[in-house]
C-alpha cells in the first residue's frame, strides 16, 4: 500500500514538476465555467421564453367568450415543454427539437421552433456544454498527461530499475492509475461544486432527485475518466517511443468519440429507416379514411357506430337521443384518428429504438457513446425524454379535445348546432398542461445493465493488462 | 528521383500512417454512400408528393361534378421541392433534416410553413457524417499527426545534428518532407473528390475545380500552421498538443461558440409571436361581425369589390377571406422573422472569418446549394407559392367564375428556381491571405530562430 502511495506522489510530482498542469487547470476552468453559465443562461431564457409564452396561451384560453365547443377545439392550446433543470450541464438533444406543440382537433402536431439553424456546421462536433467538454476534451487532456508515464519512465530506464526492486508491475500502474483519477477528480470537482450551487441558490422548483442526477453525473463522468487512464496506461505500456503511444491515443480518441458516433448514427438511420413527415401523414390519412367517413350517410363503420349509440341509449331515433349526435360523431373520429396516430407513432418509435439498441451494441468497446448518453439521459436532455413529453402532450390533446366533444355532446342542442354557443365559464374548467418529468429510475431506463457495460469495459482493459502475453511484452520492452 | 522513393517510404512506411490514410479513404467511400441514400430518398420524398398531387388533380377531373374552389383550397395540399444540387451528397449543409418537400394549401401560412421533418435528434446530435467532414476535418488532422513532429523526432533519435549539418539536409529537408506530406493527402483529398464526381456522375467542371483550389488552399493554410508549430523547435508533445488545441479551436470551439453567440443574439422568436397571434386572430374571426373581415380582405384584394357575403352560416367565402386577414395580421411578425433569419446568415458569415473551417463549410454548402440561406430562399418561395395558390382560387371563389376541368389543370404548379452556381471566391480569397500571413510568420520565425539548433 505504501508503495502505491510512493508511485502517487512520484508521478504526482513529475506532473507538477512542469508547468503543463496547471496551465491546462486554469484554462479547462475557464472553459467550463463559460460553458456551464452560458448553459445556465440559455436555460433561464428558454424558462423565461416558455413561461411567458404559457401565460400568454392560457390567458388567450381562458378569455375566450361564449363560442361553439368544436371551435374551441379548433382554437386550440398549446403545450411547452420547459427544459430539465440539469439541461443547462448536458444539453443533450434540446437544440435538435421543438418546444412547444399546438394541440387542436383532428390533428396531431409535431413540436416546432427548434433552435436548430445552421446547426449542422456550427454544431458538428456538438455544443459547448459541460458534458461537452468532459466528454470530448477531458480525455485528450488525460492522454496529453498521461501518454508517456509508462513509455518514458522504459525510455530512461527507470522502469527497469523500478521492475527490478519489489514492484510489480500492476502496483506501479494501480499507482499512476489511482494519480491521474486524483487529478481528474481536482480537475471537475470544481464544475460540479458550482452546478450544486447554481441548482441550489437558483429559485427554482427543482425536482427531489436532482441532486442524486448531480451524484449520479458525477460518479458517470469519474468512471468515464478511469476507463481513460486505463486505456491510456495500456497502451503506454505496450509501445515502444513516446510518440507512438501519442499518436495511437489521439487516433483512438478520434476514432471512439468523433469518427464512431456520427457513422454509427448514420448507418442505424439507414438500417432502420422511420416515415417521413409526408409519408407519416399520408399513411394515417390512408388509414383513416379506411376505418370509416363520417361525412359518409352510408359509411359502414358509422352506420354500426350510429345503430349502437341508439342502442346504448335505449332510443330508435336519432332525435330521441338526449345528447348531440353530432358530438358523438366528432369523438368517434376523434378516437379513431388518435388511435391510428399512436399506432404510427409506436412504429416510428419502434424504429429508432432499433437504432438506438444497435448504437448500444458499441457501449461495450466505446466509453464515450456510454458516457454520452448516459449523461444525456441523467440530466433529461435525451431523445426519449422528448418523446415522453410528446406522448404526455398527446394524451393531453386528446383528454382536452374529448372535453369539449362533451360539452358539445351535452350543451349544445342538435337542432340549432351550427348557431349555438356554449357558456365561456366552461372553459374555466380545463387543467393547464404540466409537464411531469420522469424520475431518475424512468430516466435510465432505456439504458439497462449500463454500470455492467462500463464494467466489463473496464474489466477487458484490467484483462488485457495483466494478460500474461502482454506482461511479457511490457517486460521484454523494459 | 531516389531520394525521393527513400523519403516516402520513411514517411509513409509505418503502419499506423498507412492506417491513417487507409481511414480517410474507407470514411470518404461510406460518407459518399450514406450521402447518395439521403439525397435519393429525399428526391424519392419529393417526387412521391408531386404525382401524389397529380392523380389527385386528375382524379378530381374523372368526377362527375367538380369539387369547388373552396374544397380545393382545403383539401388539396401542393407540393413543393427544395431544389438541391446533386452535390448535396457531398456537402449535406440542412439538406438532411429539412423539411425539403413541404406541402402547402390555401389556408394561413402561419399554420403549415413552420412544420419540420422527422428526424432522430439523437442523429443530429452525433453530428453529421458526409464528405465535407472527411475532407474538411479529417484531412488536416491526419495531416497534423503526420508532420507536426518531423523536426523532434528527428532530435529525439538524435540524427538532426548530422542531417542539418549536411547541404541537403537541415530546413530544406523539412520542408520537403512538410511538402510531400501535403501534396501526397492533396492528391488523395482531390482523387476522392473525382471519384465522387465520377462515381455520382456529377460534372466534371469549374464547380469540381473550385473546389479543389478550395481544397488545396485550405490543406495549404493547415501546413503553415503545423510549419509553424515545427518551428518553435521543442519537443514532439509540445507540438502534438498545439496542433491538437488549433485543431479543436478552429473546428469545434469557434463554431460551438458563434452558434451561442448566435442564439443569444437573435434571441427573440417573431416566428412563435406570428404562429401565436395568427392564430388568435383566425379564430377571433368566428366571433365577430364577417362583413368586417370581407372588408379587410377587399382593401387589399380590391378587384373583388363588387362581391357580397351570401346570407347564412357555412360559407367558404368568408373562412378564406379570415385566413388570408389572420395572415396579414401578422405580416409584420414573419417579415421580421425572415429578416432575422437573414441577419443571422449574414453575422454568421461574417463571424465565419474566424475559423478557415467553418468558411469552408459554409462555402461548400452555399456552392451544393444546401445551406442556410438557400433553406431560407425555398421558404420564401414556397410562402410566394402559397399567395399564387390563394390569388389562384380567388377568382372561383368571390367572382363568381366555374371550376372547370381547364382550371384544375391551371393550378399552380411549384416552379423550383434553378441552382444558381454559387461560386464564391471570397472564402478562398480569405484564405488565402491567411495563408499569406501564416507565411510571413513563419518566414519571420524562421529568421530569427535557426532551425538548426542542436540539443
Amino acid at each position: 500500500m505504501n508503495k502505491i502511495i510512493t508511485i502517487i506522489q512520484h508521478e504526482w510530482a513529475i506532473k507538477r514538476r512542469s508547468s503543463v498542469l496547471s496551465l491546462l487547470f486554469v484554462l479547462m476552468q475557464l472553459l467550463l465555467l463559460v460553458a456551464l453559465l452560458s448553459g445556465w443562461s440559455q436555460h433561464q431564457q428558454t424558462l423565461n421564453h416558455q413561461t411567458s409564452a404559457q401565460e400568454m396561451v392560457e390567458q388567450q384560453w381562458n378569455s375566450q367568450p361564449d363560442r361553439h365547443p368544436h371551435r374551441v377545439a379548433h382554437f386550440g392550446h398549446f403545450t411547452f415543454r420547459p427544459p430539465n433543470v440539469l439541461s443547462f450541464f448536458d444539453q443533450g438533444v434540446n437544440h435538435f427539437v421543438g418546444n412547444s406543440i399546438f394541440i387542436e382537433a383532428h390533428r396531431q402536431n409535431s413540436a416546432n421552433f427548434a433552435n436548430d439553424q445552421d446547426s449542422e456546421s456550427l454544431l458538428r462536433f456538438s455544443d459547448l456544454s459541460v458534458a461537452n467538454l468532459l466528454l470530448l476534451l477531458w480525455p485528450l487532456l488525460l492522454i496529453v498527461l498521461g501518454f508517456n508515464s509508462l513509455v518514458a519512465e522504459r525510455q530512461s530506464g527507470t522502469l527497469r530499475q523500478l521492475l527490478s526492486i519489489d514492484i510489480s508491475l500492476g502496483q506501479l500502474l494501480l499507482g499512476k492509475a489511482l494519480c491521474y483519477g486524483l487529478i481528474s477528480l481536482l480537475f471537475i470537482a470544481p464544475v460540479f461544486v458550482a452546478t450544486l450551487i447554481l441548482v441550489g441558490a437558483s429559485d427554482l422548483v427543482i425536482a427531489a432527485d436532482s441532486y442524486w442526477r448531480i451524484a449520479s453525473l458525477l460518479t458517470l463522468y469519474l468512471s468515464y475518466c478511469l476507463i481513460w487512464i486505463a486505456l491510456i496506461l495500456l497502451i503506454s505500456s505496450l509501445v515502444s517511443a513516446p510518440r507512438q503511444a501519442l499518436t495511437a491515443l489521439i487516433s483512438l480518441w478520434f476514432v471512439l468519440a468523433i469518427l464512431m458516433p456520427r457513422l454509427l448514427a448514420d448507418i442505424a438511420a439507414h438500417q432502420y429507416p422511420q416515415l417521413s413527415r409526408n409519408a407519416f401523414d399520408s399513411e394515417i390519412k390512408a388509414q383513416v379514411s379506411k376505418v370509416g367517413n363520417s361525412h359518409n350517410p352510408d359509411d359502414p363503420h358509422f352506420s354500426d357506430f350510429k345503430a349502437k349509440t341508439l342502442a346504448e341509449y335505449g332510443v330508435s331515433t336519432l332525435e330521441q337521443l338526449p345528447v348531440n349526435y353530432k358530438a358523438l360523431v366528432i369523438q368517434e373520429g376523434e378516437r379513431i384518428s388518435s388511435e391510428i396516430f399512436t399506432q404510427l407513432y409506436q412504429r416510428q418509435m419502434a424504429q429508432q429504438l432499433k437504432q438506438h439498441q444497435l448504437i448500444s451494441q458499441f457501449y461495450w468497446f466505446n466509453p464515450y457513446l456510454l458516457a454520452r448518453d448516459l449523461s444525456m439521459a441523467i440530466a433529461g436532455a435525451d431523445v426519449w425524454h422528448f418523446y415522453h413529453y410528446e406522448q404526455q402532450s398527446e394524451s393531453h390533446r386528446f383528454a382536452r379535445i374529448t372535453k369539449l366533444n362533451n360539452i358539445h355532446a351535452e350543451h349544445i342542442d342538435a337542432q340549432t348546432d351550427s348557431q349555438s354557443k356554449a357558456d365561456h365559464s366552461l372553459w374555466q374548467a380545463f387543467n393547464a398542461f404540466e409537464y411531469q418529468a420522469p424520475g431518475l429510475g424512468q430516466s435510465l431506463a432505456p439504458y439497462p445493465y449500463f454500470w455492467l457495460r462500463g464494467l466489463v469495459l473496464l474489466i477487458i482493459v484490467l484483462l488485457l493488462m495483466s494478460h500474461n502475453k502482454i506482461k511479457r511484452r511490457v517486460y521484454a520492452l523494459a | 528521383m531516389h531520394w525521393l522513393k527513400l523519403e516516402c517510404r520513411l514517411l509513409f512506411g509505418g503502419l499506423s500512417t498507412k492506417l491513417a490514410l487507409a481511414l480517410i479513404v474507407v470514411c470518404a467511400v461510406v460518407a459518399i454512400h450514406l450521402g447518395e441514400q439521403n439525397y435519393q430518398q429525399l428526391r424519392h420524398d419529393q417526387t412521391t408528393t408531386t404525382i401524389k398531387f397529380e392523380q389527385q388533380m386528375a382524379a378530381f377531373k374523372q368526377q362527375d361534378k367538380l369539387p369547388e374552389a373552396g374544397y380545393l383550397g382545403y383539401y388539396v395540399f401542393a407540393p413543393t421541392q427544395w431544389q438541391l444540387s446533386p452535390w448535396t451528397i457531398l456537402f449535406a449543409g440542412q439538406s438532411q433534416s429539412a423539411y425539403a418537400a413541404m406541402p402547402i394549401r390555401a389556408l394561413a401560412l402561419q399554420g403549415q410553413i413552420h412544420n419540420r421533418e422527422v428526424v432522430n435528434p439523437s442523429q443530429q446530435k452525433a453530428g453529421q457524417f458526409d464528405l465535407g467532414f472527411v475532407l474538411i476535418y479529417l484531412l488536416p488532422l491526419v495531416l497534423g499527426v503526420l508532420s507536426v513532429t518531423l523536426l523532434s523526432d528527428e532530435r529525439q533519435s538524435g540524427r538532426w545534428q548530422m542531417l542539418s549539418a549536411m547541404k541537403q539536409g537541415g530546413v530544406r529537408l523539412l520542408s520537403i518532407r512538410l511538402a510531400l506530406i501535403l501534396s501526397t493527402l492533396l492528391i488523395l483529398g482531390a482523387s476522392l473528390l473525382l471519384l465522387a464526381a465520377l462515381w455520382l456522375s456529377l460534372p466534371i467542371d469549374g464547380q469540381l475545380l473550385w473546389l479543389m483550389v478550395a481544397l488545396a488552399l485550405y490543406l495549404l493554410f493547415w501546413t503553415c500552421v503545423i510549419a509553424l508549430i515545427i518551428s518553435f523547435a521543442k519537443g514532439a508533445v509540445f507540438n502534438t498538443l498545439s496542433f491538437m488545441s488549433l485543431w479543436l479551436l478552429i473546428c469545434l470551439f469557434i463554431p460551438a461558440s458563434i452558434q451561442l453567440y448566435l442564439d443569444h443574439r437573435y434571441q427573440d422568436q417573431p416566428a412563435l409571436q406570428a404562429t401565436l397571434e395568427q392564430r388568435m386572430v383566425m379564430n377571433d374571426g368566428w366571433d365577430q361581425d364577417k362583413q368586417a373581415a370581407m372588408s379587410q380582405f377587399k382593401q387589399t384584394y380590391p378587384q373583388y369589390q363588387q362581391f357580397e357575403l351570401p346570407q347564412g352560416n357555412g360559407s367558404w367565402h368568408w373562412y378564406y377571406a379570415q385566413q388570408q386577414v389572420s395572415d396579414q395580421a401578422v405580416g409584420v411578425q414573419w417579415q421580421a422573422h425572415l429578416i432575422q433569419l437573414q441577419q443571422r446568415a449574414n453575422s454568421l458569415n461574417q463571424l465565419s472569418l474566424l475559423s478557415p473551417s467553418l468558411m469552408l463549410q459554409l462555402a461548400v454548402n452555399r456552392m451544393a446549394g444546401s445551406g442556410g440561406e438557400q433553406h431560407l430562399a425555398y421558404i420564401k418561395q414556397v410562402a410566394e407559392h402559397h399567395r399564387d395558390i390563394r390569388e389562384y382560387l380567388y377568382p372561383y371563389l368571390f367572382a363568381d367564375k366555374l371550376v372547370t376541368p381547364a382550371a384544375i389543370d391551371a393550378y399552380p404548379r411549384f416552379n423550383p428556381a434553378p441552382i444558381s452556381t454559387n461560386l464564391r471566391f471570397s472564402p478562398l480569397a480569405v484564405i488565402a491571405v491567411l495563408l499569406m500571413l501564416a507565411l510571413y510568420f513563419l518566414i519571420a520565425r524562421g529568421r530569427k530562430v535557426p532551425l538548426i539548433c542542436a540539443d
